[in-house]
């Protein structure tokens, strides 16, 4: 038999190589030689892939994991505070207030159309506003595995959140029915 | 960008996200290390195993299991590397210029603080050998390569997880061992 070829030698490395390669490999000095040498290199370099991509998977994670939970509450605190400033914006007026150039601006008989334009205005802004606050609110309700997306996270917190402030009312409405019942003679 | 999903659509059974959180971490570090493999870039890998998932798990409902969750999974992954490879204007600088210093890191990676001298560069030559044949494959040939050697994927599972004849999948592998014996002969 002549020497390996480049299949009959990839074969043998994939472990699925017929009985013939197998004897060769074993009966050929030359053959032999070369197959182990090559085995011993790409298991050295797939020892080698494997321990740098674990090194690096586990910096990142700690670099991940830690600031994630700092971040959440900042995340939350930041929607909140858009929210707001965007319903803040939309009762005053000023985000959806038309500027009127003074020299094109119409007097008096185009009051009505104003008004009626400010009403389209504002009904469009509501719209957006309410489509915002359910997409955020689809955002933070969504229903993702915990370590895909930081939202989850928000959710519960919000969540847990609620839960306490619903907790506190529970207790200060019971107190208030001892207080009474405790007055009444 | 190209579907990545390509599972028949049939059921719209899928995982709880219960159950996928069990999936993902089962499969989570299988996966950052074929993209790390295929891209030797920490961010870039940590990214797509987050994209692979979260692809996963939006398209759970099409997953019927005529291929195992982990070929499923590593088809996307190698999916996303690809369109990640197409889609990178500065990789091939990128990699020349940093190619150096990681393949002198990987090679030092190899070597156990073995206490013969000699066994430690015959390791490490053996390793740069195969780094530099390993270079001299197309990116398709790599992935088979990796998923061989470093995932002991079957022939079967690479070709599925690539989407490929197994003929082909036997054709990079043998390319594979035409270069690493063109290094070997090499002075």
């Amino acid at each position: 038999m002549n020497h390996l070829t480049d299949e009959q030698l990839a074969g043998w490395l994939a472990g699925e190589a017929d009985p013939q390669t197998r004897s060769h490999v074993d009966s050929c000095p030359q053959c032999g030689a070369e197959a182990l040498e090559l085995r011993d290199g790409i298991s050295r370099y797939a020892i080698a892939m494997r321990r740098k991509s674990a090194l690096a998977e586990s910096a990142h994670m700690q670099g991940k994991l830690a600031p994630r939970k700092a971040l959440a509450p900042h995340r939350l605190r930041w929607a909140g505070a858009g929210v707001l400033a965007l319903l803040l914006a939309s009762s005053t007026g000023w985000l959806v207030k038309p500027h009127l150039n003074p020299a094109t601006a119409q007097p008096t008989a185009s009051a009505p159309a104003h008004l009626e334009h400010d009403a389209h205005s504002q009904a469009a802004s509501q719209l957006s506003d309410d489509e915002l606050l359910e997409a955020v609110n689809n955002d933070l309700s969504s229903d993702v595995p915990e370590a895909l997306s930081p939202v989850s996270t928000i959710t519960v917190e919000r969540n847990e959140i609620a839960a306490t402030s619903a907790a506190a009312k529970a207790s200060t409405a019971s107190q208030d029915s001892l207080r009474r019942k405790t007055n009444v003679p | 960008m190209e579907e990545i999903l390509t599972v028949p659509i049939v059921s719209n059974v899928g995982w709880s996200a219960a159950e996928f959180d069990d999936i993902m971490r089962t499969h989570q570090a299988r996966i950052y290390r074929i993209l790390w493999c295929e891209l030797r870039d920490d961010e870039a890998a940590a990214t797509l195993t987050q994209d692979c998932f979260l692809k996963a798990y939006r398209g759970r409902a099409e997953f019927r299991g005529e291929a195992s969750v982990s070929t499923w999974l590593v088809r996307i992954a190698v999916n996303l590397a690809r369109d990640y490879q197409r889609n990178r204007r500065q990789g091939f600088w990128q990699r020349l210029l940093s190619g150096t210093a990681k393949d002198a890191e990987l090679a030092n990676m190899a070597v156990d603080g073995t206490p013969r001298a000699d066994r430690a560069m015959l390791a490490r030559e053996q390793l740069q050998r195969t780094m530099a044949a390993v270079k001299t494959l197309s990116p398709q040939q790599q992935t088979a390569f990796h998923l061989r050697y470093i995932e002991e994927l079957s022939i079967e599972e690479i070709a599925a997880a690539m989407s490929v004849e197994i003929g082909t999948v036997k054709s990079h592998l043998s390319r594979a061992v035409s270069a690493l014996r063109l290094q070997r002969n090499e002075p």
